[in-house]
């Protein structure tokens, strides 16, 4: 990577929008500059139903759910059978492997494993998109839409798209400038 | 001595099979008179619990005498039931502890680690036969009978489960003296405390394995019958039906 | 769209009214948490003179081993259900109405497993050492005994908190965010913190609605299983009246049902604290109210199988059981609890009237929670009290110390969840945004 801060230098520019003004065109203006819709992102204060952005979004949480949960299983097993055979001790007449038990405890595992896995890799995916140089505007959660787009380093770009998102209707547009911290 | 010489063969070629410990309680010999409950009290260390925890129901005791009314005034007669712990095969106590301080021995018998028990006691409401006692608080022994405590019995501290244990104590040493002479342990050579001091003889002790012991024989007899039998417990106890009436 | 004030506009509004408890406190509220204070700390004296001198400042003795503590445990969980039942079996069905009522009852349930926890301390005869129970390595090798119910009472606990804790904290990311930006002082850095970079893109918000659509399905099936395992505590004992198959799903039925209880007296509580009545409506207490008649009918009838099997069949251990409880020792507790639980919610929820009554459902809501706990403590009680053994038969009533130690943590979980409500928004507040929203489309 070249040492150049000029070049290194990355804008975002985010334009708020009414929900009731903010239409599907603007964002073909965007792309006609060039933008793909990976650079793109709508920001809002609540799930949007309606992907307006022509990006997959590949989240692949019920595979590592299942994962866990197979995990947990084994963590199951171990605990009711495998500590019972390290320190075999009669009770009551009882087998030491006992499969009910080992069915209940691995239950419990499993559900365990799964959720928590679950939930790291959520955790861990929100928590990542942000470095992406989105960022947060508090006015979106008093009822507007936001519209994020990453120009990379070309100032002129942001410029132009800054216009362009003013054009069709934003009430405020702000370009952020990242500095690299190379 | 042996009635069964096939019996005898058999158990001698067996001879290093574990001991089975078993006691056999005539409850036609039984007369009520608590001196096992007070010998046990002596040699097991138990605590003393005094008039005040009684009548809570916190006295402890390994062996107790369950009285019994029957019929009506004039015409009532007192039965004698005692109940210590069973030491079933199959004991209800043994898998429900968390931590293992309750298991089987390879000699049957029912044993409680008291180190290892941390009081939740689920193993006393499993107990269909409520031989499982608590210690609900320090024990502690008035002057001079703290002086007697038996030092091969461990004293148990607050919030720790315990029962009879068929005297392991005497158990062990019987074993250990049976063990340096090379030999098994002869029948009757080992008494628990109860067995020891009770006048009628009612109760007998010995090894179920031994087909020549005097439990072996008493167990088959007409007589013989378990508490609660239908619970499938498998205890180590037979009772002897009374012969009158 | 049209000129009404859509959801969009309303969203300033919304804010404002659902995170005001986190910014004003009022003298009330100080006072409230001073005198719970207080509360806590006499239970944990009681709690501490009772490991100092010994279990036996319980009444327990033998052969009633079991006693307030562990009906306490039971009740707790119970409450526990609150949370999930509402939250994942209504996000589960669709149900919109859920909306204001999820938050505060995944609160309860964190708060309540919580002191559920403490139960299990109070009980243990040496509770110094409890990690006894914990399967770690160690140089003796012992591990726990996991073939006993108690340790898989231990893994489900684990279980269903770690998750109901997962379950309460993913919806909550996006009002952390919100908080963050609008709350000033240290606690904008613990939002900051907790909001994990929030920023509502669409690729986050995707990622949210996937999780929670994964785990509510999972956090249903663990909160079955885990009151079906606490009564399985019961059930695999030999004890007569409790070696019964009706007990597991008897067990989950009744948690629900005195879980719906506390979210009820919870939803009333806190929309007039809070001045809330614009979210939580009358409809809520009705719907409540429908939900509370059918666990009462579903648990009624599975009390009466299991006591009229009991009856005819009249085997006498289990009989001695069944006449301490219908005219015996135990007679008027059971009525009490009879007419608390089944015959008053019965007779007044059955009336439509009356579910659109919020004080009413408020004093049901009490009243089937007063009548849970005394049906907790009848299931562990007599049937220990009347072993088969009659020369053993005892009876229990619970001693001073265990009431200061029970009346101590029902101030304990009061005050959690009071310090709770200043630090978490008492309704989702994004969830509230996209109901309206949907109203509006639809």
């Amino acid at each position: 990577m070249p040492k150049n801060t000029e070049t290194t230098d990355r804008h975002v520019v985010l334009g708020l929008f009414n929900p009731a003004t903010f239409l599907p065109p603007v964002l073909e203006h965007i792309r006609s500059q060039g933008i793909p819709d990976l650079l793109m992102e709508i920001l809002s204060p609540l799930p949007l139903e309606t992907s307006l952005l022509n990006k997959p979004v590949r989240i692949p949480l019920h595979r590592l759910t299942i994962i866990g949960g197979i995990v947990g299983i084994g963590v199951g097993i171990f605990f009711a059978a495998g500590t019972a055979l390290l320190f075999p001790l009669v009770t009551g007449g009882k087998p030491i492997v006992s499969i009910p038990v080992v069915g209940i405890i691995s239950y419990e595992t499993m559900m365990l494993m799964a959720i928590v896995v679950t939930f790291l890799a959520t955790a861990i995916k929100i928590a990542f998109v942000q470095q992406s140089g989105l960022r947060n505007d508090p006015r979106i959660d008093e009822g507007s839409v936001g519209l994020s787009i990453q120009v990379g380093n070309d100032t002129a770009k942001a410029h132009t798209i800054s216009q362009l998102l003013q054009e069709a209707g934003a009430f405020e547009v702000e370009i952020r400038t990242i500095a690299s911290d190379s | 001595m042996s009635q069964d010489p096939q019996a005898t063969e058999e158990y001698s070629k067996t001879a290093a099979s574990p001991y089975k410990w078993e006691m056999v309680v005539d409850l036609d010999r039984c007369s009520g008179c608590e001196a096992c409950v007070v010998a046990c009290h002596a040699e097991n260390n138990i605590r003393i619990s005094g008039e005040e925890e009684a009548a809570e129901g916190r006295a402890i005791n390994w062996i107790r005498i369950e009285r019994y009314w029957e019929g009506d005034y004039p015409n009532v007669k007192a039965k004698f039931l005692p109940v210590m712990c069973q030491h079933c095969d199959d004991a209800p106590c043994e898998p429900v502890c968390p931590v293992y301080a309750s298991y089987h021995t390879p000699e049957g018998l029912n044993a409680q680690v008291y180190n290892r028990c941390i009081g939740v006691r689920y193993c006393g409401n499993n107990c269909p036969y409520v031989a499982r006692q608590f210690n609900w608080f320090d024990p502690h022994w008035d002057e001079p009978l703290a002086e007697q405590l038996n030092p091969d019995v461990s004293v148990r501290s607050g919030g720790v489960m315990e029962k009879c244990t068929f005297c392991v104590q005497r158990i062990r040493s019987g074993k250990e003296a049976a063990h340096k002479e090379g030999r098994r342990v002869r029948d009757g050579e080992i008494t628990p405390a109860c067995v020891q001091s009770c006048p009628t003889s009612a109760l007998i002790f010995g090894d179920r394995n031994d087909p020549d012991s005097r439990v072996s024989h008493l167990k088959k007899s007409r007589r013989g019958f378990h508490l609660m039998e239908s619970l499938g417990t498998h205890p180590a106890v037979t009772y002897l039906r009374r012969l009158s009436e | 769209m049209t000129d009404r004030p859509t959801v969009w506009e309303e969203m300033p509004k919304i804010n404002r009214d659902l995170l005001s408890p986190l910014q004003t406190t009022t003298w009330t509220y100080y006072l409230w948490v001073g005198v719970l204070s207080c509360f806590v700390a006499a239970g944990a004296g009681a709690w501490t003179y009772q490991i100092q001198t010994g279990i036996g400042q319980t009444d327990l003795h033998h052969p009633i081993f079991w006693g307030s503590y562990i009906a306490s445990f039971v009740f707790w969980i119970g409450v526990s259900h609150s949370g999930t039942f509402i939250s994942g079996v209504l996000r589960l069905t669709n149900a919109e109405w859920r909306r204001p009522v999820t938050r505060m009852a995944e609160l309860m349930t964190v708060v309540a497993l919580l002191v559920t926890t403490l139960f299990v301390f109070y009980h243990l005869g040496r509770v110094w050492r409890f990690y006894y129970l914990i399967p770690y390595p160690n140089q003796r090798e012992l591990w726990p005994n996991f073939r006993s119910p108690l340790m898989w009472d231990a893994t489900a606990i684990f279980t269903y908190a770690t998750a109901s804790t997962i379950y309460i904290y993913l919806p909550l990311i996006p009002d952390f965010a919100l908080a963050r930006d609008r709350i000033q002082g240290w606690r904008k850095t613990v939002y900051g913190w907790l909001a994990i970079g929030w920023h509502g893109s669409q690729a986050q918000w995707r990622t949210l609605e996937m999780a929670i659509r994964i785990i509510t399905p999972l956090i249903v099936m663990v909160m079955i299983s885990v009151h079906s395992i606490v009564g399985f505590d019961f059930s695999m004992a030999l004890v007569p009246a409790w070696h019964s198959t009706i007990f597991a799903p008897y067990f989950v039925v009744g948690a629900v049902h005195s879980g719906l209880g506390m979210v009820v007296i919870g939803l009333y509580t806190l929309r007039r604290v809070y001045r809330l009545h614009e979210y939580v409506r009358t409809e809520h207490f009705e719907k409540l109210g429908k939900l509370l008649l059918v666990t009462t009918l579903l648990l009624a009838y599975m009390y009466f199988a299991e006591q009229l099997t009991v009856w005819y069949g009249q085997v006498p251990d289990h009989m001695a059981v069944q006449n301490s409880l219908l005219y015996g020792a135990y007679a008027v507790p059971f009525w009490f609890m009879v007419s608390c639980i089944y015959i008053i919610p019965l007779v007044t929820l059955v009336w439509p009237r009356f579910r659109q009554w919020p004080v009413g459902l408020m004093m049901i809501g009490l009243i089937i929670n007063l009548g849970m706990y005394i049906e907790r403590m009848l299931i562990i009680v007599p049937p220990l009290a009347r072993p088969r053994l009659s020369f053993q038969w005892d009876e229990y009533f619970p001693s001073l110390i265990e009431f200061a130690i029970l009346v101590g943590t029902l101030a304990l979980a009061l005050l959690l969840y009071s310090l709770a409500v200043k630090f978490v928004p008492v309704i989702s507040i994004w969830e509230e945004k996209l109901g309206k929203k949907h109203a509006q489309e639809h």
